[in-house]
């Protein structure tokens, strides 16, 4: 196998990405750090949305609040109390 | 807290989203609208930075939502008042930038502890070796000006330069010079100074050789330094003693029967002017008067807290003066010749006048004053006794 350059690193992240969903990070129920997504569906106190390409993730808990957003990811904090995947 | 001071710094908008506030939100990050605060709900809202806050209108109008702001805070709006009073901010920054860099000059030297040394000569050292009012006080270097202030004065015992603030502080402690005792150390005879009657004699050191109601002539040895012991063996001292003698002394005094005086003409002239470190500003446009007029100065320094301020006022009063000559009165002529006289023998020390004889007469516009007094004073003189001899 030869050395793989680094557009074509790039290049396999983003499928693996694709294909694989988004990147999600829990810091205990407090907060959850999800990446790879495309936007927010639903925003209330008690549940968050979020497009997560083929997926919709699904946030439930009380005083949930989005802290920052960016055009690809997003944090999610409150007291969580679920998380549901919807495909 | 970084974070919130930088938002108070650049000001921050709070806004109410009327409509799908998550389209809303999902426009923002997409174009890369920085928001915090993000609330849902009933009243969905969010902070953004006030400069950002036109970028939003694009935004919503994709996302279909109206927005109205709620709240404003930080630098911005707390300073938006001043936008139409450019004058003071103008001036606010300018007092800030001079006062910045006045603050790093030395606004005014003051000298403690001066006797002997003037107030004038010290400035006048002081401006050589740049210690001056408006020099930078970085390049004030109080150990090296000490040195060079000690150099210029030598009979200064210590002298301390002291930086505080924009104020030089000079504190300095000048010697008591040694007195030459050279004289007390020789052997000398006390001769008298003038011709007279002894009236009392005190002998600190030395042989009398005159007693009291002796009548001496000037230059007359009164106390002899050469000393005999019973056994025949001379010793040579320093003779000292005090011979009060009645002496008869003439003072006369000449006074001219006119004088020169100098009358105000009553015509005034007041010129005025600010002084601004070594900057002289002319408040006044009357140009300095010549010969004929007397000034009279007054210069006011400002202080602040004890401290001279480089800023002074100068108040010059020039008053026109014509000369004239006077006629003196007799009375008047008699009158300042005794006093000339007064002087006379106030130069005399230990001069005391038991009687005198007034003798005046006038000749030629002179009056001329004589006093013949009969006086008691200390004619003893001590004169040293030459002993080195070439061999």
């Amino acid at each position: 196998m030869g050395e793989q350059s680094g557009a074509q690193k790039g290049g396999l992240t983003l499928l693996h990405r694709a294909v694989s969903g988004p990147h999600i990070e829990l810091l205990g129920n407090r907060e959850a750090v999800v990446e790879g997504c495309q936007g927010i569906l639903e925003y209330d106190d008690g549940v968050v949305r979020v497009r997560a390409g083929r997926l919709v993730v699904r946030f439930t808990g009380r005083g949930l609040k989005i802290r920052c957003m960016t055009a690809d990811s997003l944090v999610v904090e409150g007291f969580l109390l679920g998380m549901e995947f919807m495909i | 807290m970084l974070v919130q001071f930088t938002r108070w710094f650049w000001g921050s908008v709070r806004f109410r989203i009327e409509g799908s506030a998550e389209r809303f939100f999902n426009h923002c990050a997409r174009c890369g609208i920085v928001l915090w605060g993000m609330q849902a709900g009933e009243t969905p809202g969010a902070w953004i930075r006030a400069g950002q806050y036109s970028q939003l209108l694009g935004c919503a109008r994709s996302a279909h939502c109206r927005l109205r702001v709620e709240e404003k805070r930080g630098l911005p709006f707390r300073t938006y008042w001043l936008r139409r009073r450019k004058g003071l901010v103008t001036g606010a920054v300018l007092g800030a930038v001079i006062l910045t860099i006045l603050s790093q000059q030395v606004w005014c030297v003051q000298a403690q502890g001066l006797e002997s040394i003037t107030q004038e000569e010290l400035q006048a050292a002081c401006r050589e070796i740049g210690l001056v009012p408006g020099a930078w006080r970085s390049s004030v270097d109080p150990l090296q000006a000490e040195q060079q202030l000690m150099l210029r004065f030598p009979h200064v015992t210590w002298l301390t330069v002291n930086t505080q603030g924009s104020a030089v502080y000079i504190e300095l402690s000048e010697g008591v010079e040694k007195p030459d005792m050279d004289t007390w150390k020789q052997p000398g005879n006390v001769k008298a100074a003038a011709s007279g009657q002894i009236v009392r004699l005190e002998v600190y050191a030395g042989t009398p050789v005159v007693n009291v109601g002796d009548a001496v002539t000037a230059d007359q040895l009164l106390i002899s330094g050469v000393m005999e012991d019973p056994y025949g063996n001379v010793s040579l001292r320093h003779a000292s003693g005090r011979v009060i003698a009645s002496t008869v002394r003439e003072f006369s005094a000449q006074i001219p029967m006119t004088e020169t005086i100098e009358e105000p003409s009553g015509q005034i002239i007041s010129r005025r002017s600010a002084s601004f470190f070594d900057l002289r500003l002319p408040l006044t446009l009357t140009e300095e008067p010549g010969e004929g007029w007397e000034k009279e100065s007054v210069r006011t320094v400002l202080r602040a807290n004890g401290v001279e301020l480089p800023v002074s006022w100068l108040e010059e009063t020039w008053r026109e003066v014509s000369v004239r000559e006077r006629l003196l009165t007799p009375e008047e002529a008699l009158e300042a010749a005794r006093a000339e006289v007064e002087r006379q023998k106030s130069a005399l020390k230990g001069l005391t006048v038991l009687n005198g004889k007034e003798s005046i007469s006038q000749e030629n516009g002179v009056l001329y004053y004589t006093l013949h007094a009969q006086c008691e004073e200390d004619i003893a003189v001590e004169t040293e006794i030459l002993v080195n001899s070439p061999n």
